[in-house]
């Protein structure tokens, strides 16, 4: 919201904040989609901040050191996978090398709607919540398996020399493969030996495990949805995003 | 050509349009919260006149008031949930129910007077119910997502709205082996709409988008009942749809069989 008691200048600035605050997350989405997560932490999260958090569905990464540090195993894990369809297709693949193939594999869409933006009143930080209908779809020990991946982005922003985040909480309530319905039991797919390794792939311990949102079950109660933005003057007089 | 507003005033409306949007938009999170109360206090109108007038329409006609739109939206609502408990045996309401109605791809017209605005979205929406066995009933609901909206004193409010659903199925199954032909007596939006105000077949979704409902806003400049997407602003397609005559004889071959 904006207040229409503003100058001219200042409503023309607040917009320009909104809009770049939604261009970083959809920027954000797009490196996503190309598998970049190894670049994430640099060209997007206020990395010489401690405050930093990264949360998932169960559990917060929190400081630049696990934060950064999930992102390069999700890049190591792309890695793996390319290394491992190159196994699986020499035909096409065995005379790339590494560099060559990284990146073949998953498809991780997250595209980003109905974003509620709210920005300080000391212009400081701001706030952003967006719903996420995306899928993921990823090679594991089954091979490539499509899931409907329904849920939210909810980000903490600050201000340095660009917006940056400062806390991202991406949490689902629908992650179940498409083709079955989440309201059923899900059937899963076999394992397949040439993905084995994928199997025994284990991202790094969050720093705080604990359930930041449960999946839906046909048993679950009613999760409230990540807390709207509310307009506020300064960080310390809002709820924060991170842990 | 002389410039008709200042540029504070033009600043004013690309962020009235903005607020516009930002409103549809948490009504997405209300909705997946299952606050249909607060949502009514919250976005929708206040001011006595408007809510007098204000509506909310699905395919199958219109609730017009804020007092009935409540009885249906919200009162029926509950009354569902209730029963829900009852056949699943749950302590508390919504238990194993999600709802997810986010709204893409909008469209929103600012009137010339900067009084009232119109807008439409697309909602690739699903809505989940526990049917109490272990399991649930997921849903995959599409459909458009038109209102007006007026600015009152404490900002833009929902002010009639129209969700004309295209597709309901089940997911997990192949939509394109749905019946083209749909059976509104088994339909449960339709069943939940109940008995509204003014019933007309605003949308009917046999063969899709043949009748034009709700219509996509063009630019005006001051509002009037003919643009409305209250019942006022309701006329049916003389030239599409089944009751036209369109369907190339296969609803008579329907009944034949």
């Amino acid at each position: 919201m904006t207040n229409k008691t503003q100058d001219l200048e200042t409503m023309v600035a607040r917009w320009e904040d909104q809009r770049e605050l939604k261009n970083l997350m959809g920027k954000y989405a797009n490196c996503v989609v190309l598998n970049r997560e190894g670049e994430l932490f640099d060209l997007f999260w206020a990395k010489d901040d401690e405050d930093v958090c990264l949360a998932f569905n169960d559990g917060y990464y929190k400081g630049g050191l696990d934060v950064s540090g999930y992102y390069e195993a999700a890049a190591g894990r792309n890695a793996l996978v390319a290394s491992l369809l190159r196994d699986r297709f020499p035909e096409k693949l065995g005379a790339m090398g590494d560099d060559e193939i990284y990146g073949i594999g998953p498809f991780k869409v997250k595209p980003m709607s109905c974003p509620v933006i709210e920005i300080a009143g000391d212009g400081r930080t701001a706030k952003g919540l967006w719903y996420c209908q995306g899928a993921s779809n990823e090679v594991g020990a089954a091979g490539p398996v499509a899931n409907w991946t329904w849920g939210y982005f909810a980000v903490d922003f600050v201000r340095q020399n660009s917006w940056r985040i400062l806390h991202l909480m991406h949490v689902n309530d629908v992650d179940s493969t498409c083709g079955q319905s989440w309201g059923k039991p899900q059937v899963p797919y076999p394992d397949l030996p040439e993905f084995a390794p994928l199997g025994e792939f284990r991202y790094p311990p969050y720093t705080k495990a604990l359930t930041v949102r449960p999946y839906y079950s046909p048993g679950r109660p009613m999760v409230p949805a990540p807390r709207i933005p509310q307009p506020y003057t300064t960080f310390s007089e809002t709820f924060s995003y991170g842990f | 050509m002389e410039q008709r507003y200042t540029d504070k005033e033009l600043m004013a409306r690309v962020w009235d349009v903005e607020n516009i949007k930002t409103l549809i938009h948490k009504r997405v999170y209300y909705i997946a919260d299952d606050r249909r109360e607060d949502e009514l206090s919250d976005l929708w109108v206040s001011a006595p006149e408007n809510m007098a007038t204000a509506s909310f329409g699905r395919n199958w006609g219109f609730y017009v008031g804020m007092d009935a739109i409540r009885g249906y939206y919200v009162d029926a609502h509950a009354k569902r949930l209730a029963q829900q408990m009852e056949r699943t045996g749950a302590a508390e309401p919504n238990v194993g129910n999600l709802y997810a109605h986010p709204a893409s791809t909008g469209l929103v017209r600012l009137a010339g007077d900067g009084l009232t605005a119109k807008g439409l979205w697309y909602c690739i929406a699903q809505e989940t119910t526990a049917l109490g066995d272990g399991t649930a009933d997921a849903r995959w609901m599409l459909e458009r997502i038109a209102a007006d909206f007026v600015k009152e004193s404490d900002g833009w409010k929902i002010w009639h709205m129209v969700i004309a659903a295209d597709l309901n199925c089940e997911a997990g199954e192949n939509y394109s082996k749905q019946p083209v032909y749909v059976d509104w007596d088994s339909d449960p939006v339709k069943a939940e709409f109940g008995t509204p105000t003014v019933a007309a077949l605003t949308h009917d979704p046999t063969f899709n988008w043949w009748d034009g409902y709700p219509f996509i806003p063009e630019p005006y400049e001051t509002f009037h009942d003919s643009i409305s997407y209250g019942p006022e602003g309701f006329v049916p397609n003389p030239l599409k749809g089944l009751s036209a005559g369109e369907g190339r004889g296969y609803m008579a071959g329907r009944h034949a069989r």
